[in-house]
């Protein structure tokens, strides 16, 4: 064998490996979703309240999903906030202000959702913050909870759009 | 016949211990040859392996601290009060725990604008110099997931901050924040309990691996003196728990530590968030990584190389200008909080600048003078001090120490019992220096060779 077809071969053997050990840990990708924790907030339906349990213009605290461990149903990444606007439109966001994490609530005094912490101020119409240091960020909206209300007026949560803590529109949603 | 009579002397514990040296000498650990100095040693030139020292101190407190906190969201804060307040002992531990963090972050830059200045990155030293850069930056990082642990308001703060800076990223941002600290503070607190305790020790470890160099000095005084200085350290300021974190309950003013009140000065500046509290420190950490590769002249004394020393000193100047200004804040409560912790850009940036420029002339003036003097005068040798103790005076004086170190001890354990936990930090590391003043005077003795 000529010194030439030796290099050849050996770059041959050597491309061969890589792609076999390539092939052989791509399954391992998918710990991306062991670390992003994210369990299976996505799907799960849950009753939160019957719709007369509120009067318009008010809000309640609820905490989805719920799974029965004190220490997890303890996190506020788990609170959210149901809001009946004025007009009896329902509307529910994650509690946890985009900015710092802080917990927001709605105001039916001045008709807005506010941050205690750095004073952002969101609008609970559509869950973006107009005011304050969440307004300034790019990502600036409260991820929002899907609703879905049945035949008796129960309502149900039914997932999450966005990621608590970084907003609506953060990525990987 | 002499020979046989001299190994029949050698005692079975001598023999032992000359057996397993030589059996150590086929492992690894025989690599690194510890150096004792026989006589007092400028501590500048190991302030490396005293850096260690609080590693291990940090090492030995921290897994005792292990024992009774608990990584969650629900007791987290409690279990660190408990260990503080009611667990025998905790008080202790965690004191010196808190003031070892903050001596080897001090005491790793120190060491590092050392061998900045004294040009010891060169001479084949590039490696052990880049180790050593990331090694200071993982050492903040590891202090940093420590103090977040209790999960008090200064915590919190210093999470979201961190959250929220690594989502600041470009592209990867969103994605690397949501790998690292998963969903929520129940996995944060479990998450940063494991870079804590496991993962950046480790990697900590593993770089030290390829930052020691093989010769190490090991000065017991010193050693026990630093040792003992922290733990008093500890006892005349004691750290306090912070305010339990309460998701409902709006924040008070905190700052971060130390450490880290130079970034916070910067994001509170009203920037771009990415370019303030990450391009901008990233940057700072690429330029000390490529000192050895930009100055690559021989010359090894400061003022040899001025600008690289500009580089040295205006750093310097950065960083405590920064870290000055990261702990204030506007005292009027009349304002909004967020109002309150802005910094103005304009003073800021403009000080910074004006620190700069004037390290960067300060130190070419201080240069071109202190290069003639040095071409004027001859190297002078160093003068050395003679003081002569003799045998009997360096073993009254041990003897001295030892009592004092007796009474100490019995203070400690006297203050201990009766609830003085202060008091007894205090006496317990003046024990240790003692003990370091003791190994001190007996090798001063022992090297004049009085008793010959």
């Amino acid at each position: 064998m000529t010194e030439e077809r030796k290099s050849r071969r050996s770059f041959i053997q050597t491309i061969l490996a890589a792609v076999s050990g390539l092939l052989a840990i791509s399954p391992f990708s998918e710990i991306v979703r062991y670390l992003r924790s994210r369990g299976s907030a996505g799907s799960i339906r849950q009753k939160i309240a019957n719709i007369n349990d509120l009067p318009p213009n008010n809000r309640l605290v609820f905490t989805y999903p719920i799974t029965g461990d004190p220490e997890k149903d303890k996190d506020p990444f788990r609170k959210f906030l149901l809001i009946k606007l004025p007009d009896g439109t329902l509307k529910a966001y994650s509690m946890v202000c985009v900015h710092l994490w802080c917990l927001v609530d709605y105001k039916p005094e001045r008709l807005q959702i506010e941050c205690p912490c750095h004073g952002s101020i969101y609008d609970p119409e559509t869950g973006v913050a107009f005011k304050g240091p969440a307004a300034a960020q790019p990502n600036k909206t409260l991820p929002e909870v899907k609703l879905e209300v049945d035949e008796n007026g129960d309502i149900y949560a039914v997932g999450v759009v966005g990621v608590i803590g970084y907003g609506k529109e953060a990525a990987g949603s | 016949m002499a020979k046989k009579q001299q190994e029949a002397k050698k005692s079975r514990i001598v023999e032992a211990y000359e057996w397993t040296l030589s059996r150590l000498e086929r492992t690894i650990f025989m690599g690194i040859r510890f150096f004792q100095p026989k006589r007092f040693l400028n501590p500048h030139g190991f302030l490396g392996m005293l850096t260690f020292i609080t590693f291990i101190i940090l090492g030995i407190t921290g897994v005792l601290l292990m024992f009774y906190y608990k990584p969650s969201l629900t007791s987290a804060y409690d279990s660190v009060k408990a260990i503080n307040d009611d667990i025998e002992f905790g008080f202790i531990l965690r004191n010196i725990h808190y003031h070892a963090s903050n001596a080897m972050v001090f005491l790793a830059l120190y060491h590092m604008f050392y061998q900045f200045f004294a040009g010891k990155y060169k001479l084949r030293n590039e490696v052990i110099w880049i180790t050593g850069v990331l090694l200071g930056v993982l050492t903040v990082i590891e202090a940093y997931t420590g103090y977040d642990l209790i999960l008090n308001e200064r915590a919190v703060l210093a999470i979201n901050i961190g959250a929220s800076l690594t989502n600041s990223i470009p592209f990867i941002g969103p994605t690397l924040a949501q790998l690292l600290m998963g969903s929520g503070f129940s996995d944060i607190v479990i998450r940063f309990y494991v870079f804590h305790v496991f993962l950046i020790p480790v990697l900590m470890g593993i770089l030290m691996l390829l930052h020691f160099p093989r010769n190490l000095i090991l000065d017991l005084p010193m050693i026990s003196v630093i040792a003992g200085g922290i733990i008093v350290t500890a006892g005349i300021f004691p750290v306090d728990l912070g305010a339990k974190f309460t998701p409902e309950v709006p924040p008070g003013i905190t700052v971060p530590e130390w450490y880290l009140t130079s970034l916070y000065a910067f994001i509170r500046t009203g920037i771009d968030k990415f370019v303030a509290g990450v391009l901008a420190p990233t940057l700072f950490i690429l330029l000390f990584l490529a000192i050895p590769f930009i100055d690559r002249k021989k010359a090894v004394h400061w003022s040899e190389r001025p600008w690289v020393s500009g580089i040295g000193v205006a750093a310097l100047g950065q960083i405590i200008v920064t870290t000055v200004w990261g702990f204030y804040v506007n005292p009027d409560p009349t304002i909004e909080l967020a109002e309150r912790l802005e910094i103005d850009p304009l003073p800021y940036y403009g000080t910074l600048i004006a620190v700069t420029l004037a390290a960067f002339a300060l130190t070419l003036a201080a240069s071109e003078w202190v290069k003639e003097k040095r071409k004027k005068r001859p190297r002078e040798t160093p003068q050395t001090f003679k003081i002569r103790v003799s045998d009997k005076a360096a073993t009254l004086g041990a003897i001295i120490l030892i009592i004092l170190q007796l009474v100490i001890a019995g203070l400690a354990l006297q203050a201990y019992t009766a609830g003085q936990q202060q008091l007894a930090l205090i006496e317990i590391g003046a024990s240790l220096m003692i003990f370091g003043f003791l190994l001190h005077l007996l090798r001063f003795a022992s090297s004049q060779g009085v008793s010959k």
